[in-house]
């Protein structure tokens, strides 16, 4: 190598660089005309780990906004959905969430990942455009953000349904095996470690593993010779899988129970006939299809559901059904308080409104608000989410 | 002044260079410029493993691990102990750099790749210890509300926060550089470039070979601290998540692709890989287009991409172009007796 060479010149070609940063680095800031199409971002993950669920954003988000659309817009104005890959980079979002507000868009779903949202919350508090989360994690929205707001249940509900359906059944000795890497996973299994005892479950063994680990005979072992009642698995993406074949390999006869994360088609299809059998913790929506008609929500699940389905060949997952419910607040907010971020934020924080979820209602001071009814055990029958351990009434008033 | 002549085309494009960087973020808007100041916080750390890559001939795997501990060490001082944030800054580059000392001391006595898997391995570990230490660090869960850069009453906030961070950037982007530039020219330097040349030959020319090797190392982790310490205060939340072990690799990839040992090339390796993740981000969504498409431009693409400056201009980008600039100007002085007399 030449080094005389490059030590001693200077770098003509930055000159260059930077010229093609200001051509490529996003879109000409521009205000929404009042009178053009009401832009609306979607910041989703394409790429990287979280693809799978941003892929389930993107979908129901357009199918979304197809359908306002097709009927006329909102106050006689179409939607316009700009979308930016985060690639599942905490980094990204936090640049992508300026490439919209510079776009003028008036509001925002945020991504799948929790990391990712909490690090574009800061650029949020700045730059005041609100932004609706369909990630899971209680600390997007507790302290509250005035701009944020999240579709998900918190951790607690979600460790209250899986507790009660324990007691329910007369399971006391809980094993727990948890992601150590991953925030959802441990804030789940922090809460129900916590909430165990007032619901008479003891915590007897509690295994943890890191997301990438694909052998998980010492757990099991260690989980099987402590004879717990059952075993509840706190993770997301492909580990729940592993262990669902592994688990199902190693016939403990100790009943397997797993989490809103793996209510999707994406858990239950490379699981095959292994997931038989496990119980999963899912959202209303996700097991929509099971519900009775005289449920208040169905028609609007159903009304969601088919196209989806039609379009794209399988029931909605729950990363799907999070990213309808975005979109539906953001819709009813521009409806009520008009196309403007501190309309759409009034908007948003006075939501009042029925969903595939059961009736949300929010608050300047509470951001979240799924309905505790609406989180639901699951087993799967057939490869499908059946609820469980609800009697025919309780499903009918499920989501109030 | 014969200096200047000698050398006028990389002396006058440098100093463009330097305007333009300088005039730039007053044409961008908000997210350019958040853009500008990560392009500007990669290149600092690039530039570090530009050095300990050419110079003294080892591979970091494990970079953002520095970057991540300048992160978490000024966060942690200045939002839990109330250090102030320029102090803060410092000592995350100091500490980082004494960290790296720990980690180089046993390991760069070995030849080989010895380091490029201890650095993996330390990247793994350092981000687990920050997943446990959850009193600490907030564990996986992250750490929100970090202060901004400060001094006394002064705060960067407000309508030109990002403005003022590209100009900080900006600022230590430079300094970084020009102490690269004077570091490969100054007596250790040539140790150096004699390390770099033949290891063999420069022990045998009495230089400390190891002695060398560890203060490089020390060196890049000491600047990707200070990288990581900026990111901190402008981003204001950190988690592990934010400093995967993708993140190191896109820092080689940067530094490869600059030029490895080329000072300058750091920050156009470090530029063009940058807003080529962008373009080719902003080329793949948008509605109705297949949620595949992303991935194709971001894996395939963009693998190709640099596969192909890899094959062509194996040396980097911008020693390449200088070698293409330097022979042009050979040929021309032949042709032109005019000139041959002149650098006489």
């Amino acid at each position: 190598m030449n080094w005389r060479g490059h030590l001693t010149r200077l770098p003509g070609l930055l000159v260059a660089a930077l010229l093609a940063a200001s051509a490529c680095a996003g879109g000409a800031g521009q205000q929404a005309a009042p009178k053009g199409p009401i832009k609306i971002g979607l910041l989703t993950s394409l790429t990287g780990n979280y693809a799978p669920l941003g892929k389930n954003d993107k979908l129901a988000a357009e199918q979304m906004v197809n359908q306002i659309n097709a009927r006329g817009g909102i106050n006689g104005r179409k939607i316009q959905l700009i979308e930016m890959d985060d690639a599942s980079d905490p980094n990204q979002s936090v640049i992508d969430y300026g490439k919209l507000v510079d776009q003028g868009v008036v509001a925002i779903e945020g991504p799948p990942q929790s990391t990712s949202e909490l690090a574009m919350i800061p650029q949020v508090d700045i730059k005041k455009i609100p932004d609706v989360s369909v990630a899971a994690s209680d600390q997007q929205v507790i302290p509250v953000h005035p701009y944020v707001w999240m579709t998900t249940p918190t951790s607690k509900q979600v460790a209250a349904t899986c507790l009660k359906f324990m007691q329910q059944q007369g399971w006391t000795k809980l094993a727990m095996l948890t992601d150590t890497k991953n925030a959802y996973a441990v804030a789940g299994h922090d809460e129900t470690k916590q909430l165990a005892s007032s619901y008479g479950v003891s915590v007897i063994d509690d295994e943890t593993f890191e997301l990438g680990q694909t052998d998980f005979a010492p757990q099991i072992a260690r989980i099987q010779a402590a004879h717990p009642d059952v075993l509840l698995t706190w993770a997301t993406g492909a580990p729940p899988v592993v262990i669902t074949k592994q688990w199902a390999a190693a016939k403990t006869g100790i009943p397997l129970m797993m989490t809103a994360a793996e209510a999707s088609s994406l858990y239950l299809q490379p699981s095959g006939a292994a997931a038989e059998g496990v119980y999963v913790e899912a959202s209303m929506g996700v097991v929509g299809a099971s519900l009775p008609a005289s449920n208040k929500y169905k028609k609007l699940i159903d009304d969601f559901a088919g196209p989806f389905q039609k379009a794209n060949g399988y029931y909605p997952p729950q990363f799907a059904w999070d990213s309808m419910i975005a979109m539906t607040f953001i819709f009813d907010a521009i409806k009520r308080k008009g196309a403007t971020p501190e309309g759409i934020r009034a908007g948003l924080d006075s939501i009042n409104l029925d969903t595939p979820q059961g009736h949300y209602r929010f608050t300047s001071q509470k951001h979240w608000g799924m309905p505790d009814s609406a989180s639901l055990m699951s087993v799967v029958r057939n490869g499908q989410f059946v609820p469980v351990g609800l009697t025919e009434q309780q499903l009918a008033q499920a989501g109030k | 002044m014969n200096r200047l002549r000698r050398r006028p085309l990389a002396f006058w494009a440098g100093l463009a260079a330097a305007v333009l960087s300088l005039l730039v973020p007053i044409a961008l808007n908000d997210s350019q410029l958040t853009v500008y100041v990560f392009i500007g916080l990669s290149v600092i750390v690039v530039a570090g493993l530009s050095l300990l890559m050419g110079f003294a001939g080892q591979v970091s795997l494990g970079q953002a691990a520095f970057y991540a501990i300048g992160a978490y060490t000024a966060a942690i001082l200045t939002r839990a102990l109330e250090v102030p944030p320029l102090l803060s800054l410092a000592a995350a580059t100091a500490f980082t750099a004494v960290v790296a000392v720990a980690v180089g001391l046993p390991l760069l006595r070995l030849r080989g790749h010895y380091l490029a898997f201890a650095t993996l391995a330390f990247q793994l570990i350092v981000l687990s210890v920050i997943g446990e230490a959850r009193g600490l660090t907030g564990g996986d869960t992250g750490m929100p509300g970090i202060p901004t850069l400060s001094i006394g009453p002064l705060a960067i906030q407000g309508q030109y926060r990002t403005f003022i961070y590209a100009y900080v950037t900006w600022v230590l982007v430079a300094a970084v550089l020009l102490f690269n530039r004077n570091l490969v020219r100054s007596r250790p330097g040539r140790g150096l470039r004699a390390l770099a040349t033949s290891e063999a030959g420069a022990l045998a020319a009495g230089v400390p070979v190891v002695r060398y090797k560890l203060q490089v190392f020390a060196l890049s982790a000491a600047y990707a601290g200070l990288a990581g310490g900026v990111y901190a205060f402008f981003v204001s939340y950190i988690a592990p998540g934010s400093f995967p072990v993708l993140l190191s690799v896109q820092f080689l990839i940067m530094a490869a692709v600059g030029g490895l040992g080329s000072i300058w090339g750091s920050a156009v390796g470090a530029t063009v890989v940058y807003l080529l993740v962008q373009l080719l981000q902003s080329l793949g969504t948008g509605p109705g287009l297949p949620p595949q498409l992303p991935a194709i431009l971001s894996y395939a693409v963009y693998g190709l991409v640099l596969v192909l400056i890899m094959l062509f201009l194996p040396q980097g980008l911008l020693p390449a172009i200088q070698g293409r600039i330097s022979a042009r100007r050979a040929v021309s002085a032949v042709e032109s007796p005019a000139r041959l007399a002149r650098l006489d």
